[in-house]
């Protein structure tokens, strides 16, 4: 745990000054699972108490390492009273939200997401009932912030029914999937999601995390918890090809992609890489019509926390445009 | 030596490496070095496939990235079809960079390149 982090509130009257900004990733987590119960079937709520909820990860509860801090929250997170950081709503306003003046904040919920949970029937319903929760106890207490859409991306139908029921509800700005997924995001098993989202006009947020199954690291199990913190960009580096390879945003091309804490150092290379490989061997799939980088640069957005700032000049400046980050 | 996996991915994979490297090293209380200076020192990488940008002088922005120009080795992939032309060096690398990838950097890394040499 760090000691020595500085906290980063300002006072409110700092803020009065300050530029109104969009903060594309904050946190809400219940404090308990109990939390939810209010909104979730009393059918899965039975479930949930004697069986749990299995994530494709073994049989293990958990994270899969030891994180650098309680649930690798900052220390001066934690809201008075021995509560969960980010559950609560007044805390976040007076620690985050007015000193920073957050004017729009998008609530991306992945402490838990239920949409890789095992149960098929237990991951829809917890989705649904998260989604009810953000309602009730966030954005209807809050006019600055947006709910994402809770999906159970591994049932993308019915992820896509989850979509269209929450379509017209303006409290929610994007849908949510996690990066590590069962297969690859840009697989055709996962275009329901994309199709319903269009339709919808939400947009993808891709959050880095998530059990799908495989290894954390694409070339198998790493022994330390930092390899793994470091294996998200190589992840969300083969969730970017998959979607612009496979042909998604060929299918979809109004759907707008964003990648939250992927870091997006790497980018450029990706671009590179990639339109190096489709020009030779671009028969292989034909649906991918258009040069990858120029995909990347209309569909795809990225986050910006994870990056170090002393870099940002240098990035810009090998990135053929200066678009990469926002939020 | 890593051979054949692109080059340009290394400098952003460092700066991730040695972000995390500063905020978890008591996990791994063995790396005393930055993670950058370990891979200056003991990693190679061969130059085909290469993943390079549309123009040279992005291209030697990334060693200045990585600060040091000794990391690339010169290399064809033969019988792989990797680059279009008869040059297998990205066009437009300066004089000084193309021999340090095919003369000096092969020299310092192999030991035995050197004594079979005349």
């Amino acid at each position: 745990m760090n000691e020595l982090a500085v906290p980063l509130v300002r006072s409110s009257r700092d803020a009065m000054t300050r530029i109104a900004i969009a903060d594309c990733d904050v946190h809400p987590t219940p404090n308990s699972i109990a939390d939810l119960q209010p909104y979730l079937d009393p059918r899965w709520w039975r479930h949930l108490q004697t069986f749990g909820a299995m994530r494709r990860h073994g049989c293990l509860t958990g994270s899969a390492y030891p994180k650098g801090s309680p649930g690798a929250n900052r220390r001066d997170a934690a809201p008075p009273g021995g509560r969960k950081p980010g559950s609560s709503l007044d805390f976040m306003q007076t620690h985050h939200l007015d000193p920073n003046n957050v004017q729009l904040g998008i609530l991306n919920m992945i402490s838990p997401h239920p949409g890789g949970v095992q149960n098929p029937g237990l991951s829809a319903a917890m989705c649904a009932a998260i989604n009810d929760w953000q309602v009730a106890e966030w954005t209807s207490r809050d006019s600055r912030l947006r709910a994402s859409v809770m999906v159970p991306y591994e049932q993308p139908m019915d992820a896509a029914a989850e979509i269209d029921r929450r379509a017209g509800d303006p409290n929610f700005a994007q849908v949510l999937l996690l990066s590590r997924t069962s297969e690859p995001l840009g697989g055709r098993r996962y275009w329901p999601i994309y199709e319903a989202a269009a339709r919808a006009n939400l947009p993808i947020g891709v959050h880095a995390f998530g059990y799908g199954g495989a290894p954390l690291t694409s070339s198998g199990w790493p022994s330390f918890y930092i390899e793994e913190m470091i294996g998200h960009a190589s992840c969300c580096q083969s969730v970017t090809t998959s979607m612009i390879i496979e042909g998604v945003f060929d299918k979809f091309p109004t759907l707008r992609v964003i990648l939250v804490e992927s870091g997006f150092a790497w980018v450029p290379s990706l671009g590179w890489r990639m339109d190096k490989n489709w020009k030779t061997i671009k028969a292989e799939n034909p649906a991918a019509t258009r040069l990858p980088s120029e995909v990347l640069r209309q569909s795809i957005w990225f986050t910006t926390h994870r990056w170090r700032n002393r870099r940002r000049r240098r990035i810009c400046s090998t990135s053929s445009n200066g678009s990469a980050g926002t939020g | 030596m890593l051979i054949e996996s692109g080059i340009t991915w290394l400098p952003p994979c460092l700066w991730r490496l040695t972000k995390f490297w500063r905020g978890l090293r008591s996990e791994v209380p063995w790396v005393e070095r930055s993670p950058i200076e370990i891979v200056r020192e003991h990693v190679r990488l061969t130059l085909q496939p290469v993943d390079a940008p549309p123009t040279s002088a992005q291209l030697e922005r990334l060693w200045e990235h990585i600060g040091s120009d000794e990391l690339l080795l010169f290399s064809t992939d033969y019988p792989h079809w990797q680059f279009d032309g008869d040059s297998p060096l990205p066009c437009g690398l300066s004089e000084a960079l193309g021999r340090k990838i095919m003369i000096d950097n092969p020299m310092a890394t192999y030991p035995r390149l050197r004594e079979t040499l005349p």
